[in-house]
């Protein structure tokens, strides 16, 4: 299982976090902040899993983290969870952003955290690994994206039909 | 429209970074208005906003209501930002949530796969119990849709479901199952992973599946899928070990082949895990792994070391061959990389490499910067020195060297680590020793270790165990002056109060031992190591010379007399104790000692002394010189003072085993808990004054007197009974003589030596000597019960784990020790849900495993409890498949079934093929059992020898013939919610059934644990009609019994029926007791069962709980339930009604499901009779020609066993219920044993019967007890009659008579 996901900056300020089990919303900001500062005094050429970590799932579970220009993407996982598996999971996550936004920097997640949420949601699916193929993923957010805007179309179609009466 | 959107809400916080708290307090405000609009795009931006503002750290639960109105919008865009709100913010407890179970079954069946996938990814975050039950169907459904995308999110949010909802998992997995083989990538690999997770929390569940997983093992090319499912073998193998051997194969081509480093990591880790023992795929992963911890990732240099360290631990030889390796990895810049490197070279040492790899770590500790991991590096250097008692170590001295230079990392945190182990290595290893004292005494002269005192747990610590060691083996120490001027300088005073302390003792000890030394005096050593130790003595440790030590003496003790003073207005307080009197003591001595008072010879002094004495100069202050002036020393020492104050601390410590003291034989005739003397009268009143202070007298004269006897008495022959009761004689008779003696009633109430003989009551007799396959464990355990340890608890479990096979012994232990032990109460806690998960899943679907529709909740939710309370037994006793149901009906009437044997089995015959035709066609129905099971059966029936190969469609024959583990499985779930789980109770049953599956052809059933699958289609061969009679279930007996003798059946039919009461017992619920599921009636439209429970804590009521099973074809309405009340019982009827009104079921019944009836609650008055009721069904069957009505009529036999409830009892208040004469009514009953039927056989058969628990069980006799509902106690004793060819029963009711005689009636038809 995977028992959270956390997207935050250099600062340690929150850009995605996504709990798989429940905490409260207090809790959840010790947490981040906990593996941020886990996270953070390591430099880039160790490796990227980090035990440790006594707020989120305990002696079971295993940080697994990617650190990318601003942003850090952490997952927290336990031991049914492949560690090289994972790593290979947030390169999908991230590059299936960078498809959707094109060149997904900090700023597109700042503003469009719901859609990052989308997007997650179709990788992971209340902790389990739900997709991994890249063009599925990507078919389902543009099948959604689709949907999306035919909606505002008849939005604003209807909003113009009730202006021109 | 100047609401702000959610990037107007980012944007501002981003601005207003210095008063963001305010900036939200007004954002907030400004959702709150918002949520009111009636606009819900409004809403909906809102919510957005909420759920940003959510993952900033504010609590936006009091939005869930608003949440809700979004979610249910019909337009896509808005219900997404609801449901992504939704998940992020609702939790369990999330009230409003329970609004939702019709928004999101209909957005479930949206024809918008995104919808029905966004619900379900909701589902998956916020999923609740009502949630899960009420949507559990329409999931399982969606798991066959036809679009890929809602198939695997379906099968996924399954997994949450089960997680939930347990009662899912079974009726729901043969579609989980069918997943695993779907045509499609991800949703295949979602069975994985669901599967994966489940077996995680239960293994042995899922092992029918391995060849399934095999299959996808070798045939799959998805990494990710392959990733899981060797996980998940890797889980397996543990339990089955051929099943690695199986692997072996396809593992190394894996390993060989795959370009992927994460597959083969966990192909290495699953090796690693269970397939240890295949030494070729070992060296293989060995070297590959060395690839790992070569590579340049850093990624897999860790997980290199980490599964090289679990490699380690069963093969240390091949993993050692990269010492160089490990070692090279100790200059990684990465932390956790050398964290890891140590720990494997922790495991790796050995006697050769362990001197190089600490000369190695040390020198890597020179170069380290940070203090936390220098003193990791401390602590793994000698934790791999000292594992395993030092059985490294070859060389102390060098160990102990190795320690002092320890002492000087900077700022290590591990004084006290190193201080035990320097005390631990001098104490038990004697040779080591004058070696250690000399560097102890450099320790405690070198000043550096003095600074950081301060520090907490910091090196000082070291000092600690340096001045104890001079001050323990002074004799050792062959600088006694400087040790002790360094031990009581000035500087020393800021050291930690107990390491001064010890400073202060060692020094008298330092004094005391100069002293004897002076005189010669040696100090005694052990017997038997004393000629070894003249030699080493003599060879290795060099000795003060007497001479020597008498000059030192007396300088020593000015010394001590000029310092001391220093310390007795110290801070704390044991050092102001210790030198106040260290003080006065030596101020006495050196008094004493030199009683002459003549003034030493100058040419006395030895050169050495000048030598010492200069050393001391150095050392010392100048006012000490003073005072340590020559002229006050004295030549002649006085050798008794000297003697005496050496032998002071006499004596040596020796290491010992901490089990040691329990290896002390008691000695013969001591009796710890006997009184040494009668204790003293109770003062009776002031009056008696006078006799009282007689009695004190006495008491203090037969203390001592006592204790005399008590001496003598040790060395005494063991006491036989009849001199012990003669002494007891003699001494009564003594005390009444004696005038002195108090001679009160009460005393031979509290003196258990006077009080009523123990031998009168009849359970202390009792022994555990009975073949109730008690293990040795148990055996331990029933000692351990006998000196008054245990609970009545314990007890119990021990009743069951007696009855319990071998194989589940295991279970049995560990679970009685988590009951020992009170902090497991929280783990189990957090195993409950992995417990109420761990089901069967090759049994066969039971008729009421459906998962719940919601029309039914409309009965349902007021009462699933006691339908699952009342399903329990049932199941657990049901073992048959295809039969069950014919059997059922043999089962209520079991009674008669003896003399009908013949005729009902040929009536069974006819029965059954009918009533599993209607169940296949049931089932299809309902959850789709596979519909090929009978030809699935009957294959692996002709199968000659199924093996694991052939296990595939072994498992899927299974669910047909119903497998002895799979009941045990189903058991353990069954009694999973208690979290006392009772894995002894199934166990018995299978016991019976290979007892039984053995006897019946003489060949046995391989004792080797054959996997399960592979077992039960032989079983089923075995018996001529294949599925029906392969489980010796109780409801078969008349079969089987007509088939074959009639000892088997009525024997299988006792185990099977046992088991359930040892679970209930086990669960620690011994309030209830449940009734098996009875068919009551049935004709060509209706079947109606029946199951009773009855509870301890409601007195008078039993609840029945009836089951209708809709056999029409058509759908049935209108259905009516009436019973006549007899005199005895009287059905509860809702206020208001009359008692002729029946009751009526709104429902309208599908064809082809069972229906459970509201609970219906007798109130029986009088239960000494077995309560026969009679009643009738009315129902209207809606058949396509029109609507029929037709009646249906039941007897319901409330029988007065059903009215016992195994109820724990301890020996102690079964013996005063004995005693008490409450049970007036007594009835007994002899019948002789069955061939092949043992007594403890019989004792199953009877506790089935009347549920009753075991209070105790010796070769004499079983002592059972259980209660009536109405409070009354049932006591049995059942005994082998003197011809050991019958049993005795006495059953011993309170009152009524009748309720013993219908008891004892009820025995003689199962006995």
């Amino acid at each position: 299982m995977i028992r959270g996901i956390l997207v935050f900056n250099n600062h340690g300020k929150p850009r995605l976090s996504k709990f798989y089990q429940h905490y409260s919303e207090e809790m959840q900001q010790q947490i981040i902040r906990e593996t941020f500062f886990l996270v953070s005094k390591r430099s880039d050429n160790v490796c990227n899993f980090l035990e440790g970590g006594t707020l989120i799932g305990g002696s079971d579970s295993k940080l697994i983290y990617r650190h990318y220009a601003t942003l850090y993407f952490v997952f927290c996982v336990d031991s049914s969870e492949s560690e090289l598996g994972i790593l290979d999971l947030i390169q999908v996550f991230v590059e299936t952003l960078d498809k959707c936004f094109e060149n997904v920097c900090e700023l597109d997640l700042i503003f469009h955290v719901d859609k990052v949420h989308y997007i997650l949601d179709e990788i992971v699916m209340g902790g389990m690994v739900l997709e991994t193929n890249m063009t599925e993923i990507l078919g389902a957010i543009d099948s959604q994206s689709k949907l999306e805007k035919q909606e505002a179309g008849l939005m604003v179609q209807a909003r113009r039909a009730t202006t021109t009466r | 429209m100047f609401e702000k959107s959610l990037n107007d809400l980012i944007r501002g916080i981003r601005n207003n970074k210095n008063n963001e708290a305010k900036f939200v307090a007004t954002c907030l405000a400004e959702i709150k208005v918002e949520l009111k609009q009636d606009n819900i795009a409004v809403k909906a931006t809102a919510v957005a906003k909420l759920s940003y503002l959510q993952m900033l750290g504010f609590d936006v639960s009091w939005a869930a209501f608003n949440i809700i109105e979004v979610m249910s919008c019909s337009r896509f865009t808005l219900k997404r930002i609801g449901y992504l709100a939704a998940s992020q913010i609702f939790r369990e407890t999330t009230d409003v949530l329970m609004l939702t179970t019709n928004m999101i079954k209909k957005d479930l069946a949206s024809q918008n796969p995104f919808e029905s996938g966004m619900a379900m990814n909701g589902l998956s975050n916020f999923i609740t119990l009502d949630l899960a039950r009420d949507l559990a169907n329409d999931i399982v459904s969606m798991v066959n849709s036809s679009r890929p995308y809602v198939r695997k999110k379906a099968v996924l949010v399954m997994y949450k479901v089960f997680l939930k909802f347990p009662e899912a998992l079974r009726p729901s997995f043969p579609r989980l199952k069918e997943k695993l083989e779907d045509p499609d990538q991800s949703v295949q690999s979602a069975a994985v992973n669901v599967i994966c997770e489940l077996a995680r929390k239960n293994p042995k569940n899922y092992l029918p599946l391995a060849p399934l997983f095999f299959k996808i093992l070798t045939e799959s090319s998805n990494n990710w899928m392959l990733i899981k499912i060797v996980k998940l073998l890797g889980s397996l193998t543990p339990l089955e070990p051929r099943l690695a051997k199986k692997l072996v194969e396809p593992l190394t081509t894996i390993i060989n082949s795959t370009p992927a480093m994460s597959l083969l990591y966990e192909c290495i880790a699953t090796v690693i895990s269970g397939m240890t023992q295949h030494e070729a795929i070992v060296q293989l992963c060995v070297g590959k792994l060395r690839l790992f911890v070569e590579d340049n990732d850093q990624n897999l240099k860790y997980l290199g070391l980490l599964a090289l360290g679990s490699i380690l631990k069963t093969h240390p030889k091949p993993v050692a061959q990269h010492r160089d390796l490990v070692l090279k990895c100790l200059d990684d810049k990465d932390e956790s990389i050398r964290l890891r490197a140590l720990d494997l070279l922790v495991g790796m040492a050995t006697r050769k490499t362990l001197v190089d790899v600490v000369k190695r770590l040390l020198s890597h500790m020179g170069a380290i910067e940070l203090a936390p991991y220098r003193d990791e590096v401390i602590s793994r250097i000698v934790q791999m020195c000292s594992q395993n008692s030092y059985q490294l170590v070859t060389d102390f001295e060098w160990y102990v060297s190795i320690l002092v230079e320890l002492t000087r990392v900077q700022g290590t945190r591990h004084g006290a680590l190193i201080a035990s182990q320097l005390m631990d290595v001098a104490i038990r290893v004697r040779v080591v020793r004058p070696f250690a004292v000399k560097h102890m005494a450099a320790l405690v002269t070198d000043s550096h270790l003095i600074t950081g005192s301060h520090e907490k747990n910091g090196v000082c610590e070291v000092l600690h165990a340096a001045a104890w060691l001079c001050g323990e083996y002074a004799d050792l120490l062959l600088t006694p002056l400087e040790t002790v001027t360094a031990m009581t300088q000035q500087r020393v005073s800021t050291l930690p109060g107990h390491i001064l302390s010890v400073y202060i003792q060692s020094c008298v000890k330092i004094y005391a031992a100069l002293a004897g030394r002076a005189v010669g005096y040696e100090r005694p050593v052990d017997q038997g190591e004393e000629e070894e130790e003249e030699e080493d003595d003599d060879s290795v440790a060099p000795k003060l010379e007497p001479e020597e030590a008498s000059v030192l003496v007396p300088k020593l003790g000015q010394v001590l007399l000029a310092r001391l003073p220093l310390f007795v207005q110290h801070g704390d307080l044991e050092v102001q104790e210790r030198s106040c009197s260290t003080l006065a003591l030596v101020r006495q001595v050196s008094a004493q000692l030199y009683p002459g008072g003549s003034k030493p010879a100058a040419a006395a002094k030895p050169s050495n002394g000048v030598n010492l004495l200069g050393d001391l100069d150095q050392d010392a202050p100048a006012e000490e010189e003073e005072e340590v002036s020559e002229d006050e020393v004295e030549s002649e020492i006085n050798k008794p003072i000297a003697l005496e104050l050496a032998r002071l601390f006499e004596g040596e410590f020796n290491p010992v085993a901490s089990k040691a003291q329990r290896k002390v034989p008691v000695p013969e005739g001591l009796d710890l808990n006997a009184w040494i003397n009668t204790p003293p009268a109770p003062v009776e009143s002031d009056d008696e004054h006078d006799q009282d202070d007689f009695a004190l007298v006495k008491d203090a004269g037969s203390l001592v007197g006592g204790a005399g006897a008590f001496g003598s008495k040790i060395k005494e022959e063991p006491l036989d009974p009849e001199e012990l009761q003669r002494r007891r004689d003699a001494r009564k008779a003594a005390e009444s003589m004696n005038v002195h003696y108090l001679k009160d009633r009460k005393r031979s109430d509290t003196s258990p030596l006077t009080g009523p003989n123990v031998d009168d009551i009849p359970v202390a007799k009792l022994d555990f000597g009975l073949k109730l396959q008690i293990d040795g464990d148990d055996g331990k355990k029933g000692k351990k019960g006998k000196k008054g340890k245990k609970t009545a608890e314990e007890e119990q479990e021990e009743a069951a784990a007696a009855a319990a096979a071998a194989r589940r012994k295991k279970i049995v232990v560990k679970k009685s020790q988590d009951d020992d032990d009170d902090d497991d109460a929280s783990r189990d806690r957090r195993d409950a849900t992995s417990k109420a998960l761990d089901v069967d899943l090759t049994a066969p679907l039971e008729t009421h495993e459906t998962l719940p529709m919601q029309s039914h909740r409309v009965a349902n939710s007021s009462k699933i409890d006691s339908d699952d309370g009342s399903d329990k037994p049932a199941k657990g006793k049901k073992k048959s498949s295809s039969s069950k149901k014919a059997s059922k009906g043999d089962a209520s009437e079991d009674g008669e079934k003896k003399k009908k044997k013949k005729k009902k089995a040929s009536a069974d015959a006819d029965e059954s093929p009918k009533s599993s035709k209607s169940k296949k066609t049931k089932s299809s129905s309902l959850v789709d059992v596979a519909a090929s099971e009978p030809a699935a059966a009957a294959a692996a029936a002709a199968s000659p020898r199924p093996k694991l190969k052939h296990a595939d469609s072994a498992a899927s024959a299974s669910p047909m013939v119903t497998s002895v583990k799979s009941m045990d499985d189903l058991n353990f779930w069954l009694t999973g919610d208690a979290n006392a789980a009772a894995p002894g109770s199934p166990a018995s049953s299978s016991t019976a059934a290979d007892d039984s599956g053995s006897k019946k052809k003489k060949k046995s059933v391989s004792a080797a644990p054959e996997p399960v699958a592979a077992a039960t289609p032989e079983k089923a061969r075995k018996s001529s009609k294949s599925a029906a009679s392969a489980a010796p279930p109780a409801e078969e007996d008349d079969e089987d019994g007509g088939k074959k003798s009639k000892k088997k059946s009525s024997k299988s039919k006792s185990s099977a029926s046992a088991a359930p009461e040892a679970a209930d017992l086990l669960m620690g619920d011994p309030q209830t007791t449940f009734g098996e599921r009875k068919q009551l009636a049935s004709d060509a439209n209706l079947g109606l069962f029946a199951s009773t429970t009855v509870s301890l804590l409601d007195g008078k009521g039993v609840h029945v709980s009836l089951t209708l099973d809709n056999r029409s074809g058509f759908d049935m309405s209108r259905v009516e339930i009436s019973v006549l009340d007899s005199i005895n019982a009287k059905l509860e009827r809702p206020p208001g009604s009359s008692s002729g009104d029946s009751i009526k079921i709104d429902a309208t019944l599908p064809t082809g499901t069972l229906y459970m009836c509201p609970t219906l609650s007798f109130v029986v008055q009088d239960i000494s009779v077995a309560q026969k009721l009679k009643g009738s069904v009315t129902y209207l069957v809606d058949t396509a020609q029109g609507k029929t009505s037709d009646k249906l009529d039941f007897r319901l036999v409330l029988p007065t066993s059903g009215f016992v409830v195994a109820a724990p009892c301890k020996k102690s208040e079964f013996a005063s219920i004995l005693a008490e004469g409450e049970l007036c009514a007594a009835h007994q009953h002899k019948a002789a044993l069955k061939e092949g039927v043992s007594l403890a056989n019989a004792v199953d058969i009877i506790r089935g019967k009347l549920h009753l628990s075991i209070v105790e069980a010796l070769d004499v006799g079983i002592s059972l007890y259980g209660r009536t509902n109405q409070q009354h106690h049932v006591c049995v004793l059942v005994k082998p009659t003197s011809n050991g060819q019958g049993v005795s029963v006495d059953v011993k009711t309170s009152q009524p008579q009748a309720l013993a005689a219908s008891l004892i009636e009820e025995l003689k038809e199962v006995l």
